[in-house]
């Protein structure tokens, strides 16, 4: 029953958000029925369009764990963004000394770094907490902003490269990149990479004692520590793990599309995560526990917003920030509960 | 012969979200100048009927007459607009108000608007003249005590021009005093016209204050009396629907051996002193009471000897090793247990499923972990055969354990305290808000625990109960041990008014702070 309600309250979010979009493409475009069309459309036209429409999903995978990892200890890790661009920045700073090597070991090595870069920065909000009781919030959200300066100043300094004719680094052996499937495409094996990890999320969210304890911490925070749970372990653990995913959707975006580590690459994909992450989780249902698998179909829906908002632009009078409006009412909407629980809630 | 106001006929409510036939065909008429008891069990349906006349809930199937005329409630306000009125068990005061402010707020969807105060002031401070209530309308809600909170319910009810009031379990929350003062104030209502219902699964109050009683068993009403023909021993198997018992206390056979052992046991938070050297030992097979109102440091004792807290004064021993430096799952490991006062916010997580509560205390290592991974299949099968030892009333484990209702949340938080025989258990509160079944059901337990060896702490403020139960009683004033009495020698006045305070010089700087957690 309650399965079937949420179901039907993220279609509703869904209907509203597209129904805004349409109408503003209605008041603006001079063509609206060919605009609308090929909005819906062009993504799924060809192979190079789907494609990259797939590649995009894989940040949001990895950006939407991350956060949901957090949410479900009840902790709010709002550093995603500098946490996966920083450790993208160290990753490639791995991979440009490494060179030629055996990318079977190369790989996992550099994203095993990028992980732990992530995760260790996001630790430092965990520590604060519960050294300190600073709020979790704010500490992950200004330690994320510094960290986008601080990645900013190797890009633009030390790390530059002055012949790339942007703000990068150097380019990233070929031999280290990711494997491409679906040429011309971007689509690369990040994506399973990104499978992997939700499957594995998916064990320890729902099945592990670790999940157990962080849904019981999360939920009540009194209760686990009268049941002999440590509260600031939980923390700590769940901050790591979801700096640590976040760090490897950073530096997997850069093996698998962008071969070098380019100043602004991640814009927006630690925002766009919460927003996938607050789509795919269910906090208002009454046993509070997270199914990562409802990432993927979440992630799905902002890469083709994105996808779709930029290839119409090519063949419409269509702004790529449309999907910006899009995406913003489904933000403003997500947390909304249509279905209000007082009324027949009996108290005896 | 005083007229029937208000007739409620055949009521069946039916509650999808925990598929509980909360109602099933009650009826029940409330008359003018008369206070009417409902009596019954948690869950009897007294409540749901309450809210169904007040317009909470809809019935699914009956009818409603209001002075012969039939009506359909869709929501408090057309309830308040007949005349009726609920004041509620938990307050539904906004604390940093005055008490005119918070009269005055529920008028405010009236029409009336929050200028010209004076105005008001003088028509509620006559109002408060009427009933006879001691209340000074201009001071802070939070200042109040829990009873003069409750006036403040009330008054606010009799702003609304209600002729009918009804009080869900208005006494729980109360000390024997306020409750005297409740009952005075009630009385003094009746002779003024207003009917009254007064719900409560206490038998001697309703019987002490009512005029007429109904008892509600299984969402039906099943019993009506008048006063004057009132017989105790009907009303009670109406209730149950079978015998009542006492409490058996058998003295422990077995070898008793110290369990714990707290030498001068003090704790300050920044000025306040909230415990006072309190020494005292326990051994296996005894139940040591503490009694003492609420917030005189009950909590804060449980708190500080079972949390990881380690910043007390004085020294703990357990089974002659120093505890201070433990966590909390070593405590656990080594058998000691504990039952918090708030069951519901402290003893367990409401959206939890209830098999995870029930064994929220035993994740580590075997039946219920392998590897890291919970065994689901092992929790389930525990959590089945808690239920079914400990009676608790379920359709499914895996439900979450706050759609159960209170008297089922307790018997679960019980469950999973005591299943595994604890050498220590410290109890706060054992029966606050249970129903005489589920009293019975708790004493059993505490029984069988003390014949198999446990050691028993309970903190209560209900003396007959200690008295009852206990080897050995402590009265506790303002976080110091004011009295000690062993079984034989216990003397239910002296206990009374040291719990008061009687004999204590008044410490200013112990501020009450209620049943707070003080972290």
């Amino acid at each position: 029953m309650r399965r079937r309600e949420l179901l039907a309250q993220r279609l509703i979010i869904l209907a509203i958000s597209f129904t805004a979009g349409l109408v503003v493409i209605w008041l603006t475009s001079s063509s609206p029925v060919q605009a609308i069309h090929s909005f819906l459309t062009v993504p799924f036209s060809n192979r190079y369009f789907f494609g990259n429409l797939l590649t995009l999903m894989i940040p949001f995978i990895f950006t939407g764990l991350a956060a949901s990892i957090s949410f479900q200890a009840n902790e709010f890790n709002l550093g995603i963004e500098g946490q996966c661009y920083f450790s993208a920045l160290v990753g490639t700073w791995l991979a440009l000394q490494l060179g030629e090597v055996n990318r079977m070991l190369a790989i996992p090595l550099i994203i095993f770094v990028s992980a732990v870069t992530g995760g260790s920065f996001a630790l430092i909000s965990a520590f604060l907490k519960s050294k300190y009781a600073v709020n979790e919030l704010i500490s992950s959200l200004l330690i994320g902003y510094s960290l986008i300066h601080v990645t900013d100043f190797f890009l633009e300094g030390p790390m530059l490269d002055l012949q790339a004719g942007l703000i990068a680094t150097k380019t990233i052996d070929n031999g280290l990149m990711l494997s491409k499937i679906l040429p011309p495409s971007n689509f690369n094996s990040g994506f399973f990479w990104g499978i992997a990890f939700l499957i594995i999320f998916y064990f320890i969210l729902r099945k592990s004692v670790f999940g157990l304890k962080m849904t019981i911490y999360g939920q009540n925070s009194r209760f686990s520590e009268y049941m002999g749970i440590k509260g600031s372990k939980v923390v700590h653990k769940a901050f790591f793990l979801s700096g640590a995913v976040a760090g490897m959707g950073g530096i997997i975006d850069i093996l698998g599309v962008h071969t070098k580590m380019i100043r602004g690459f991640s814009f927006g994909y630690g925002w766009t995560g919460i927003a996938v992450a607050l789509i795919a989780s269910n906090q208002n249902t009454p046993n509070a526990r997270n199914n990562p698998i409802w990432i993927i179909p979440a992630a799905f829906l902002f890469a083709f917003l994105e996808s779709a908002a930029s290839t119409s632009a090519i063949f419409s009078d269509l702004t790529p920030e449309i999907s910006k409006i899009i995406q913003a009412s489904i933000f403003f909407l997500v947390t909304v509960s249509f279905w209000k629980k007082s009324g027949d809630h009996q108290t005896t | 012969m005083s007229e029937s106001v208000i007739e409620l006929k055949e009521i069946y409510k039916y509650f999808q979200v925990n598929h509980a036939k909360a109602l099933q065909g009650a009826s029940l008429s409330i008359k003018k100048g008369m206070i009417h008891g409902l009596l019954g069990e948690n869950a009897a349906g007294k409540s749901t009927m309450m809210k169904i006349l007040c317009g909470v809930h809809q019935p699914d199937k009956g009818n409603i007459f209001v002075n012969g005329d039939r009506v359909v409630f869709s929501s408090p306000e057309d309830a308040l607009k007949a005349g009726i009125g609920m004041v509620y068990q938990h307050f539904r005061l906004v604390e940093q108000l005055s008490v005119l402010e918070n009269i005055l707020l529920s008028t405010f969807e009236k029409g009336y608007k929050p200028v010209r105060k004076k105005c008001w002031l003088q028509k509620i401070t006559q109002l408060i003249n009427t009933y006879g209530f001691k209340l000074d309308p201009v001071v802070k809600v939070n200042t109040l005590s829990v009873g003069e909170k409750q006036l403040v319910e009330i008054l606010r009810i009799l702003f609304l021009n209600v002729d009918v009031l009804i009080l869900d379990e208005p006494t729980t929350v109360l000390s024997e005093y306020e409750k005297e003062a409740l009952f005075d104030v009630l009385k003094r209502l009746k002779v003024q016209g207003k009917a009254i219902v007064f719900i409560s699964h206490n038998l001697n109050e309703v019987l002490e204050l009512c005029d007429e009683i109904t008892v509600f068993r299984k969402g039906k009403n099943s019993c009506y009396q008048k006063k004057g023909s009132f017989d105790k021993g009907i009303i009670l198997r109406e209730m149950l629907g079978g015998d009542y018992s006492h409490f058996k206390n058998i003295p422990f056979k077995g070898l008793k051996e110290k369990i714990l052992e707290v030498k001068n046991l003090s704790y300050n938070l920044s000025e306040r002193q909230l415990l006072k050297g309190l020494s005292f030992e326990l051994y296996s097979g005894h139940i040591t009471g503490i009694a003492g109102f609420a917030g005189h440091g009950q909590l804060q004792l449980f708190e500080t000897i079972f949390s990881a807290k380690a910043d007390y004064n004085g020294e703990v021993f357990y089974k002659g090793q120093d505890i201070r430096h433990w966590s909390v799952s070593e405590k656990r490991k080594q058998r000691m247990a504990y039952i918090p006062e708030d069951r519901l916010f402290h003893a367990s997580a409401l959206s939890i499923p209830l098999m995870y509560n029930l064994i929220a205390n035993r994740l580590e290592g075997k039946p219920f972990t392998k590897w890291q991974m919970m065994n689901e299949r092992s929790v389930e099968q525990k959590a089945k055969e808690l239920v079914l030892d400990y009676d608790i009333d379920t359709d499914s484990v895996a439900i979450p354990i706050g759609m159960l209702s209170g008297g089922n949340i307790q018997k679960a938080v019980i469950a999973r305290e005591t299943h595994n025989t604890p050498n220590l258990l410290f109890i706060h509160e054992p029966t606050r808000g249970l129903d005489s079944a589920a009293i019975m059901f708790t004493y059993r337990i505490l029984n069988d625990l003390k014949q198999s060896g446990s050691s028993l702490l309970i903190a209560s403020s209900n003396v007959d109960e200690l008295i009852e139960v206990c080897d050995e009683i402590y009265v506790i004033y303002e976080g110091a041990f004011v009295h000690h009495a062993r079984k034989g020698s216990f003397d239910k006045r002296l206990i009374n008014e040291n719990l008061a305070g009687f004999f204590q010089p008044h410490d200013e700087r112990y501020v009450r702070k209620g049943n707070k957690y003080e972290a």
